[in-house]
């Protein structure tokens, strides 16, 4: 009994938390055929911003003004994964695309970082494969004009080593740097007593990162599904060029989903501090758990993201709660699972089918 | 002191107005190769304008280029005057906002939209100054295409080919443009749907709606058209009204099978 009521307050929270950051990737991928891999860097990032506005010893504010501050860093975060790592890369003309600044000023970042941060060999492969799938990327994307006018992802990929890079390196780094390289905690966004079902405490935090998450989730797919806005969003994501026929500025809905998937990330982020601390590997963590969520659900489908977010927390708690040595049959039990369900269902479990065009 | 000039406004009567559409030594190339080799013509107000032209000749270039659609390796010299104020090169959203509504070859109705979704989306730039006339203007097409009422929660995907072409220009229809571009409103449809298509134009043009359309049912399009002009591999080879074409030896030999 104890143990499913773990499982249960697990699954509940860290699948909300990771329900948010895999909604965030979705609306992305949605508008722009792009996988965001920097969505991770984000929440990590968002991590430490939060612990410098509300830690006594840095800026020592109020934790709910640092929570609406975070948020925005994350607004701007998401905005700048767009305009760095992704926009800037699209042009079909030589001249105009600019793919190679981002190569040079990102190797140039990721040197500095290399050269700067005593780490372990390890990290210093990573680096440096980085570094060369930057310029790999970057030269693929030159030497593939884009058959749209503006960025394409389909031939053009430099996205996946642009974003990849900046989510995995670079803005962590930065802000490991700048902030802190080790686990730190954030102050609790709601205190209070705890309630105990069958030996296992149930927080005032749980609590909140259950309901706030759901109440994100219900307000963006009831924009999703009721607004101009979101009317604009699925146009965008069916066809662009004709989505900017009916007047929508596809540039902006772009960078407004950009904006978006970062104020999810940084959300989450607060929201589940108290259980994961703030630190480097969740960068890592949490975007493979995202991801696998997008997938698993179906990438584009927002039902899919939520549900698939919830079974990874699932699985991931069941596992580790009842299987001897659990933590590190975690992943392993994860990933099977995702290959036996692309395995039935190739395109995840909500995956659009497709409306035939007549 | 402050004083206000009143306008004489006969004189401003009399002075020249431009045409709605004018289109001046249009040169389009993608890459190396020439799409458009100087192409001049006029839409005046009110007027339904017909481009005929065979396959491959540059009518679907001279509508995604004055609807500002950017495509691999395009390159436009020329002018696109719209109410004489130059527009070529600005973003398509903006040019769609003028008022120009634009309906592409192949129809391009979102079809994972429900068909109102797809109605709505025509009306996107209207939506937060004339929200208010939006479901007047719905109805109105649902009362003009039928078909359309009775599927409005469907998703556009499930429509046949003649619905999805209602519904694509009922849609550019929901942004009350000055000018409706139509490409090639015929492609692919039943014999029987395309006299529907242009019997709706028809009507859309008896409404004082301006028109530039572009067809390869040269027959068809030159009954509707007040003038018309014939394109041939980039460059216009002839123009007069619809009945001067019609009667064209020329015309008759190239494009309607006689
Ligand atoms: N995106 C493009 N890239 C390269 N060539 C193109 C492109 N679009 C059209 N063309 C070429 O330009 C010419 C005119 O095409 P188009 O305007 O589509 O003709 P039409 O609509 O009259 O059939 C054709 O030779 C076509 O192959
Ligand atoms: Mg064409």
């Amino acid at each position: 009994m104890g143990d499913l009521v773990q499982i249960l307050i697990a699954t509940a929270t860290t699948g909300s938390t990771i329900a948010l950051i895999a909604l965030g990737i979705n609306i992305v991928f949605a508008t722009t055929r792009v996988v965001n891999f920097a969505q991770g860097g984000i929440v990590v990032a968002a991590g430490y911003i939060a612990f410098v506005f509300s830690s006594p010893a840095h800026v020592g504010m109020n934790v709910w003004l640092a929570f609406g501050l975070t948020t925005l860093a994350g607004i701007l975060l998401g905005i700048f994964v767009d305009l760095w790592g992704v926009s800037a890369l699209g042009g079909y003309d030589r001249n105009e695309n600019r793919s190679w600044l981002i190569i040079t000023l990102s190797v140039a970042a990721l040197a500095l970082f290399w050269l700067l941060i005593p780490s372990s060999t390890f990290t210093k492969i990573l680096a440096m494969v980085a570094v060369a799938g930057i310029i790999v990327g970057v030269a693929y994307g030159i030497a593939r004009p884009s058959p749209l006018g503006k960025f394409d992802p389909a031939t053009n990929v430099g996205w996946i080593i642009t974003t990849f890079a900046l989510g995995m390196f670079f803005i962590p780094n930065i802000v490991t740097r700048a902030i802190s390289n080790s686990p730190e905690k954030i102050p609790e966004l709601v205190g209070g007593k705890a309630i105990t079902i069958a030996g296992q405490a149930i927080t005032p935090s749980d609590l909140l990162i259950v309901g706030m998450s759901i109440a994100l989730l219900v307000a963006i797919e009831l924009v999703m599904s009721r607004t101009m806005l979101g009317r604009a969003f699925h146009a965008v994501s069916q066809d662009p060029t004709t989505a900017s026929l009916m007047g929508i500025n596809t540039g902006s809905i772009v960078i407004i989903a950009f904006g978006l998937a970062g104020a999810l990330g940084a959300i989450a982020s607060v929201l589940i501090a108290p259980k994961l601390f703030v630190k480097l590997d969740n960068s890592i963590t949490l975007s493979i758990w995202a991801l696998v969520a997008v997938v698993l659900g179906g990438l584009g489908s927002t039902k899919g993201a939520v549900v698939g977010a919830y079974l990874v927390a699932l699985i991931t708690a069941a596992v580790t709660t009842l299987a001897p040595d659990g933590d590190k049959w975690a992943q392993p039990v994860l990933f099977l699972g995702l290959l036996v369900i692309l395995r039935v269902r190739p395109t995840g479990l909500f995956g659009r089918v497709a409306v035939e065009k007549v | 002191m402050t004083y206000t000039q009143e306008w004489p406004i006969e004189t401003m009567q009399e002075q020249y107005e431009p045409p709605l559409l004018e289109i001046v030594d249009l040169r389009v190339w993608y890459g190396a190769a020439t799409a458009l080799k100087g192409v001049d013509f006029i839409v005046e107000r009110g007027e339904v304008v017909v481009i005929i032209g065979s396959n491959g000749a540059g009518q679907t270039t001279i509508m995604k280029t004055i609807s500002g659609v950017v495509e691999l390796r395009k390159t436009v010299e020329g002018q696109v005057l719209f109410y004489g104020t130059d527009i070529a090169g600005q973003q398509t959203h903006k040019i769609q906002q003028l008022g120009i509504s634009h309906v592409p070859e192949g129809r391009r109705i979102f079809p994972e939209s429900t068909v109102e979704e797809n109605l709505m989306l025509g009306a996107y730039t209207r939506f937060k100054r004339e929200r208010g006339a939006i479901a007047g203007d719905l109805d109105a097409i649902f009362d003009r295409f039928p078909v359309l009422g009775e599927r409005r929660k469907r998703p556009a995907g499930y429509l046949s080919g003649g619905e999805q072409q209602m519904l694509a220009i009922g849609r550019a229809l929901m942004s009350r443009p000055f000018l409706l571009l139509l490409d090639e409103p015929s492609l692919g449809l039943a014999p029987l749907i395309v006299a529907d298509v242009f019997e709706i134009i028809k009507e859309l043009a008896a409404g004082g709606t301006t028109i530039l359309l572009v067809e390869q049912m040269a027959n068809m399009a030159l009954e509707i058209a007040d003038r018309a002009y014939v394109l041939e591999t980039g460059e216009i080879t002839l123009e007069g009204t619809g009945a001067q074409l019609l009667e064209d030896p020329r015309v008759k030999e190239a494009y309607l099978g006689a």
